[in-house]
C-alpha cells in the first residue's frame, strides 16, 4: 500500500487553525501519527473501479419538502440566553474577533 | 420487589391488572440504578421528580383508566442516551464541551416518549459526542460491562445498553450512526434496534453524522423494540429527512416465507471463530423451522470502514463546528482527544484539494454499497450475520487505536450508510460474554425485522439468562 500519504506536524496545525481547535506544539506529532494512520487506511478505496457511479447525495430519495410558512412562538429570549452566564442588556457576549488581540 | 427486572410488556400487563403499582416499579429500578451504578457508570443523571411523577401518574390511572389505552408506555421508566435534549434536564453527549449545560427545547423522540405515559429515568454515558464503541471516549468515565465489569459495554450507546442488561431501567433509547445501538446491545446481550434512516426524527438530538444518526430502541426483548419504536417514529416537521409514509406496526407473528440469505463476507476470518460459528447455529435454528436459506455476497466490508469513517467524520466536523461556547456549553478548548481527531480529519478531507481524493470518492463507493444492497434484496428478504467481529473487549483496549469504533464497526457500517433497518438479538454466548445476530433488512421494512428477530427470540432462551448483578 502507498504509504506516501502523511500528514505533516505543520499541516496538522494548519488544521487545527482552519478546526478552531487547540493542539499543542506536544500534541502535534501524536496527531500527525494517527492523522496519517487513518488518512492512509482510506487507499483502499483506490481498488474500488467508481469510474463510472455517481456521486451519491442522499439516500432517502426525497425531493424539496416544503412546510407551510406559517409563524409559531419561538423560545422567550429570557430562556434562551440561560445557557450562558456572559449576558449584557439582554445580549450574547461574544469574544473579541476585531481589533488587536 | 425486583419489579425493575421486568420488560416492558410485562410490566405493561401488570400495570393494568393492577399488580404493581407505577410508584412501586420506578421505586425498584430507581433503587437498582443506586445499587449499580457506582460499579456500572451506565447513568449521568438520574430524574430527582421520577417518583412523584409516578404517584401523579398512579393516582390519574385510578381516576381515569381508560388512559392505559391511549397511552401505550404509560409509567414505564426509560433510560434515554444523553445526547437526547431533555427540557430542565442537564444533556451532555457525555462531552465537557456541554457540562452544565440544560436543554431549553424537548428533543422529538422523547416528547414522544413522555406523550405516550414513559417516565425519563435518566441520562445514560456514551462516547463523547458519540463517537466511538466503547463507551471509553466518554469525558466522564466509562461505563462498565455488567456481564464481566473488566469488559467494555460498547458504544456508542453503552450506557443504555448496559443499564438495559443490568435492569436498571425498563428499556432504553440510544442512537445510531453506524453501530451505536447494535454494537453494544450485542456485547451487552440485549436487543438493539437501529430503524431506517428517517424512520425516527432527529430534532433534539446532538448531532454526529447527520446523513446516517438514527435513534432508537435498546430493549430486553423485540416486542418491547416493536412498542417503542411505534411510539417515537414518524415524519416530523423538524426534520426534514423523516420518512413521509406512515409507519404502520404490526403486532409481531412469525412469517416463514421470508427469504433469508447469510452474509459469506461478514463471517471474517479475523473475526472470533467461535462467535461466528455460534451465529451460523443460531441460523440453523431458523433453517430448522423452514425458512429458505441462501448463501449472499456483499462488498468486502473493509470498504465500507473506509467510506464511512469519511463520511462520518467529515460530517462531524462540520457538525462540531457550532460549539463556540458562546450561546451554551463551554469553550472549544475543552473538546477530548478523540473529538479532535475526528473534527481534524473531518476538515482535512474536506479541505480544499483534499475533497475530490476523499470525500467525493467515499459517496461514490458509498452510491456502491447502497447499488449492492438493491442487488441482493433482488433475491432475499433479510440479511443474516454477526453483529461484531468479537465479544466484548476490555477496558482499555482503545488505548492508542485512532479508529478503534470505525474498525469495531466493520459488520454494521455497510447497511448504516445505506440507511437500512437492522436489529441485533442475542444468540448465544462465549467465555460467558453475549454474541448478537444481525438482521438486516429492506430500507423501511422494519417489520420483516422484527418478525424474523421475534420469531428466533421465541425459539431460544438467550434473552432469559441474565447479567449477574
Amino acid at each position: 500500500m502507498d504509504m506516501a500519504t502523511t500528514i505533516s506536524p505543520e499541516e496538522v496545525k494548519h488544521i487545527a487553525k482552519l478546526a478552531n481547535l487547540k493542539v499543542s506544539n506536544e500534541e502535534l506529532g501524536k496527531y500527525s501519527n494517527e492523522l496519517s494512520e487513518t488518512i492512509n487506511y482510506m487507499d483502499i478505496l483506490n481498488k474500488l473501479d467508481l469510474s463510472d457511479v455517481k456521486i451519491l447525495t442522499q439516500i432517502t430519495g426525497q425531493k424539496n419538502r416544503f412546510r407551510e410558512d406559517k409563524v409559531k412562538n419561538s423560545l422567550p429570549r429570557e430562556e434562551v440566553l440561560t445557557g450562558t452566564k456572559n449576558t449584557y442588556n439582554g445580549y450574547f457576549v461574544v469574544p473579541n474577533v476585531l481589533g488587536d488581540k | 420487589m425486583t419489579l425493575n427486572k421486568l420488560n416492558v410488556t410485562q410490566a405493561k400487563k401488570q400495570i393494568a391488572s393492577r399488580d404493581i403499582t407505577i410508584s412501586d416499579l420506578v421505586h425498584d429500578v430507581l433503587r437498582a440504578i443506586d445499587r449499580n451504578n457506582k460499579n456500572l457508570n451506565a447513568f449521568l443523571s438520574v430524574n430527582s421528580s421520577a417518583l412523584s411523577e409516578a404517584e401523579k401518574l398512579d393516582q390519574q390511572l385510578f381516576n381515569h383508566p381508560a388512559i392505559l389505552e391511549e397511552k401505550p408506555l404509560y409509567g414505564i421508566p426509560i433510560a434515554v442516551k444523553d445526547n437526547f435534549l431533555t427540557k430542565g434536564i442537564p444533556t451532555t453527549a457525555s462531552a465537557k464541551v456541554l457540562e452544565g449545560y440544560i436543554p431549553q427545547y424537548e428533543s422529538t423522540v422523547t416528547s414522544k416518549l413522555k406523550k405516550a405515559g414513559a417516565i425519563i429515568i435518566g441520562k445514560t454515558n456514551m462516547d463523547a459526542w458519540a463517537h466511538g464503541s466503547s463507551t471509553e471516549a466518554s469525558d466522564f468515565g466509562s461505563t462498565k460491562n455488567p456481564w464481566d465489569i473488566t469488559k467494555l459495554p460498547g458504544g456508542s450507546s453503552g450506557g443504555s445498553a448496559a443499564a438495559v442488561a443490568a435492569d436498571m431501567c425498563l428499556a432504553a433509547i440510544g442512537s445510531e450512526t453506524a453501530g451505536s445501538i447494535r454494537q453494544p446491545a450485542a456485547w451487552c446481550g440485549v436487543v438493539g434496534m437501529k430503524p431506517s434512516y428517517g424512520r425516527v426524527s432527529r430534532y433534539g438530538v446532538i448531532a454526529m453524522a447527520s446523513s446516517t444518526d438514527s435513534p432508537g430502541p435498546i430493549t430486553k426483548m423485540v416486542e418491547d423494540a416493536r412498542l417503542i419504536l411505534s411510539v417515537i417514529a414518524g415524519e416530523d416537521e423538524n426534520d426534514a429527512t423523516t420518512i413521509t409514509k406512515k409507519y404502520k406496526s404490526d403486532p409481531i407473528k412469525p412469517n416463514k416465507s421470508l427469504k433469508l440469505g447469510i452474509v459469506k463476507e461478514y463471517f471474517m476470518k479475523e473475526s472470533d471463530q467461535e462467535l461466528n460459528s455460534i451465529v451460523e447455529k443460531a441460523i440453523g435454528v431458523l433453517e430448522e423451522q423452514g425458512y429458505k436459506v441462501q448463501e449472499v455476497s456483499l462488498l468486502d466490508p473493509k470498504y465500507a470502514i473506509a467510506v464511512y469513517t469519511i463520511v462520518q467524520r467529515a460530517e462531524v466536523s462540520s457538525n462540531l463546528a457550532r460549539y463556540d461556547g458562546v450561546r451554551y456549553g463551554n469553550y472549544r478548548d475543552t473538546f477530548g482527544e478523540e473529538a479532535k481527531r475526528r473534527v481534524m480529519t473531518g476538515t482535512h478531507v474536506l479541505s480544499s484539494g483534499y475533497y475530490d481524493a476523499y470525500y467525493k470518492k467515499a459517496q461514490q463507493a458509498r452510491k456502491l454499497i447502497v447499488n449492492n444492497y438493491i442487488d441482493v434484496f433482488k433475491k432475499v428478504d433479510l440479511l443474516l450475520s454477526p453483529v461484531t467481529p468479537t465479544t466484548a473487549l476490555p477496558i482499555g483496549a482503545t488505548e492508542g487505536q485512532a479508529m478503534f469504533g470505525e474498525m469495531q464497526d466493520v459488520l454494521v457500517e455497510a447497511s448504516s450508510l445505506a440507511g437500512l433497518p437492522g436489529i441485533t438479538v442475542p444468540c448465544g454466548f462465549v467465555k460467558g460474554l453475549p454474541v448478537g445476530m444481525q438482521i438486516t433488512g429492506k430500507f423501511e421494512d422494519e417489520q420483516s425485522v422484527m418478525q424474523l428477530a421475534s420469531h428466533y427470540e421465541s425459539l431460544t432462551n438467550w434473552n432469559k439468562t441474565k447479567a449477574n448483578e
